[in-house]
């Protein structure tokens, strides 16, 4: 049958991804360029100033009082959603169905996670680094095809 | 028997060609693509920020070249004026969609009511436009 080549395969799917509305969507959004450790290696708590930090990293999202000293906060963020109807492509089986409207006829997954990831600097009230850390979740932002 | 073979080939190769002429069709005329840019607040202006002199120029002197602050911060005995701004790019290709947001920022240190220090170096690099929302 036709059906058992796999170019016919591919092509139906790409029919069903083509199918006005959208019925499968792969959405990222991405605020900043994430910092690695490699960028952060030279800095040295005990030595390396807040001018230091601002050459190699570019200026901080957010500069914070704590009773130490300031932390400044570089923030990225990633969010990946997958979503799928799985009853788009059914007025192409059963065009009766076409009859009833969009939204009565979906059935949607729809999955994701969003990222929130920070890299903090601790600082005395001299502007030396006391220390820094990364906060970051890498398994919160991935693509699920299942939401259950 | 093998008429019956050739026209059942010739059926399937009807309805292979039936189905590509379909999906670049449908690709050709659909509108699932899609280009937006957005900003928030306003680009930082060099010039502006060089006409700000440590030690000498003010709090309204700032306010004057660079507007009210977004945010004002209490830190380490300093006042600190935080201006920000956002730009955004986002690219959409039927199924896939990938939006980049940068945002840059730009301190001014104040002690007594006197700037003291600004901070405002490394640019990040403007966002892309992209499709791919997969890998990095």
């Amino acid at each position: 049958m036709f059906y058992q080549r796999p170019a016919i395969l591919v092509l139906l799917f790409l029919l069903f991804l083509c199918i006005p509305g959208c019925p499968i969507r792969w959405q990222r959004v991405t605020l900043n360029y994430s910092i690695k450790a490699d960028d952060v290696s030279f800095i040295v708590p005990g030595h390396t100033t807040f001018r230091e930090v601002l050459e190699k990293l570019g200026v901080p999202d957010q500069i914070k009082h704590s009773k130490i000293g300031p932390i400044t906060q570089y923030d990225f963020l990633d969010t990946k959603e997958f979503k799928v109807d799985l009853l788009s492509a059914l007025p192409l089986v059963v065009p009766a169905v076409a009859v009833v409207p969009g939204s009565y006829r979906q059935l949607e997954l729809q999955s994701g996670g969003i990222g929130p990831d920070h890299f903090r600097v601790f600082f005395d009230s001299n502007w030396i680094v006391q220390s820094y850390a990364f906060e970051i979740h890498p398994q919160a932002t991935e693509y699920m095809l299942w939401p259950f | 028997m093998g008429r019956d073979n050739h026209a059942s080939r010739v059926a399937r190769h009807v309805i292979a060609s039936m189905l590509v002429v379909t999906v670049f069709a449908e690709i050709a005329t659909m509108t699932g693509c899609a280009f937006v840019r957005g900003k928030y607040g306003d680009q930082f202006d060099a010039t502006d920020i060089e006409s700000i002199k440590k030690g000498v120029s003010t709090r309204t002197d700032v306010a004057m070249h660079l507007g009210a602050p977004d945010r004002i911060l209490e830190v380490n005995e300093h006042e600190i004026f935080q201006y920000y701004n956002y730009d955004v790019k986002s690219g959409t290709l039927l199924f896939l969609s990938r939006t980049n947001i940068k945002g840059q920022d730009l301190y001014i240190f104040f002690k007594n009511g006197v700037v003291d220090d600004v901070v405002f170096g490394k640019l990040k690099p403007t966002p892309k436009f992209q499709f791919w929302p997969f890998g990095d």
